[in-house]
């Protein structure tokens, strides 16, 4: 293998079982090892098992930590028990997106941010720099490994290899577990819409827990699923990913994320995020292509007149021109549906579930339909 | 990974399968497993006259979309239209019933081109090295 980048402590295990290895933010991730088509089938059938230790995880403790994160953060603490998690955003003081990440309380004083593999670095030192006095950050990153297992099966899978009962145990909790022996905090979470569970463990520990997890999992149909399989299955849900539907240049509002945004509170970039509240034109949407092609990442959406009903002619009676109206952050086939699903930021007007939207593939218009999210329908375990 | 002896290569791997002066061509079984699944074929109209290099058409899999070059210049004659329904024959039987378009070739007048084609053997050791 020429291919560099930084191993995991699972890298063994994914080349044993053939797994084609990517560069992901700088680090050697399975891809895929079946097949992505197949691997997609399997969580949302069965059970994957994914390797999840490029995520990056930072530790936030001390006395002001709650006012401290209440204040870097977007989504309200006070509402955050012990043993449980909330989506939430850190923004810059433009109010735009520096990372959307999963925060858990582990005890009063005591969280865990688990931020995008990318992002890692860029958010440590901005939490190093906003941090107040009675406020210890720390980097688990390098030592602590991720496994996730998703899928309608995991819970069975999952009652084999802890001795602690999972009856209560519901989504978006954590709590600490032994795994086939192995204390880990685990949390009944994922990023799939399937019901699963999101084991945090010393590294060394890893390859001995995926190894069991796989076994108990075998006759219940669990297979290792890769970065592929992960990004389908977040597009069939129409969860975003940072570096396609966020970034530095996006709000939470364009997305329509506000519900993560808690305006009760003082936090970071709250100004400036109120300031462009109204000024908003660009929405997050989804669409199904009508015909066969696959809505690529920076494709553009355009307004092709010729495609519009009557209905909408008398709305929007513009001329023969064919106007960029937006892009697409995220695309892909979708081996449940058996189609080409996407997602875009597009002007609000022309983003109504019905519309016809059409998105510039190698030179060519083809036509898409506005639709609600998920593609897919989830299954969780609330 | 399947080479075929009696087969023709691009270093852009495509295979070409020569049939008198009409020749075959399809992607390798290299090519295949590098896209990963096909899910899109998009192949050119009959009749279409396409110069040696220039865009065949393109194959586009879960991850990637990959342009496919046509390795002689010649006149479409015939297209696989199984792959519109079934682009996966591409990873399935990539030298069999995976191939894309059938080109009618000028070999007397184009015959220097044959020579930009490669054997099974060279194609083997380029894309070992690929790989490795």
């Amino acid at each position: 293998m020429t291919k560099k980048g930084r191993q995991t402590p699972l890298y063994a295990e994914h080349l044993a079982s053939g797994a084609k290895m990517i560069n992901f933010h700088g680090w050697l991730m399975p891809l895929s090892y079946r097949g992505v088509s197949e691997e997609v089938k399997s969580v949302r059938k069965k059970a994957g098992l994914f390797d999840l230790s490029h995520m990056g995880e930072i530790k936030v403790g001390g006395k002001e930590a709650s006012s401290f994160l209440q204040f870097v953060t977007t989504n309200d603490l006070s509402r955050l028990a012990p043993g449980q998690m909330q989506y939430s955003f850190f923004l810059s003081s433009e109010g735009t997106v520096l990372d959307d990440f999963m925060l858990y309380r582990l005890a009063g004083d005591e969280f865990m941010a688990v931020v995008n593999a990318g992002n890692t670095e860029k958010i440590f030192k901005h939490l190093q720099r906003q941090r107040f006095d009675k406020v210890e950050l720390a980097n688990l990153t390098e030592n602590l490994a991720l496994i996730g297992l998703q899928g309608p099966n995991s819970e069975k899978i999952f009652r084999e290899v802890v001795e602690e009962d999972l009856d209560g145990f519901k989504f978006l909790h954590s709590k600490e577990f032994r795994v086939a022996g192995e204390k880990a905090l685990v949390s009944r979470s994922g990023y799939t819409g399937e019901d699963g569970f999101e084991v945090y463990l010393d590294e060394n520990k890893a390859p001995k827990v995926w190894r069991a997890i796989m076994d108990a999992g075998r006759p219940l149909g669990l297979e290792p699923a890769g970065l592929g399989a992960r990004d389908i299955l977040r597009c069939e849900m129409g969860y975003p990913l940072y570096g396609h539907e966020w970034d530095e240049t996006i709000t939470p509002w364009e997305a329509g994320f506000s519900w993560a945004v808690k305006l009760n509170k003082n936090f970071l970039g709250k100004e400036a995020l109120l300031e462009k509240k109204g000024r908003i034109s660009q929405t997050l949407a989804a669409f199904v292509m009508k015909e066969k092609a696959v809505p690529r990442t920076g494709y553009l959406i355009k307004d092709d007149p010729s495609t519009r009903t009557s209905a909408e002619l008398s709305r929007k009676p513009s001329g023969r021109e064919r106007k960029n109206i937006g892009r697409v952050t995220s695309g892909t086939f979708s081996p449940i549906r058996g189609d080409f699903i996407g997602m875009g930021y597009i002007l609000k007007d022309f983003a109504r579930p019905g519309e016809i939207i059409s998105i510039e593939i190698r030179g060519k218009l083809m036509p898409a339909e506005i639709v609600r999210l998920p593609f897919v329908k989830p299954h969780l375990r609330k | 990974m399947l080479v075929p002896k009696d087969l023709k290569y691009t270093t852009s791997h495509e295979w070409v399968k020569l049939e008198g002066d009409v020749v075959r061509v399809g992607i390798t079984d290299y090519a295949q497993q590098e896209l990963g699944e096909v899910v899109f074929v998009e192949l050119p109209d009959l009749e279409t006259y396409l110069e040696q290099s220039s865009g065949l058409g393109i194959v586009e899999s879960v991850k990637s979309v990959s342009e496919i070059y046509a390795p002689l210049s010649g006149q479409i004659i015939e297209v696989n239209n199984e792959l519109a329904n079934n682009p996966q024959l591409v990873n399935q039987d990539p030298y069999g019933q995976g191939w894309l378009v059938a080109l009618k070739v000028d070999l007397k007048g184009d015959r220097h081109e044959l020579d930009s084609l490669i054997d099974s053997e060279e194609y083997q050791s380029r894309s070992d090295g690929a790989t490795a």
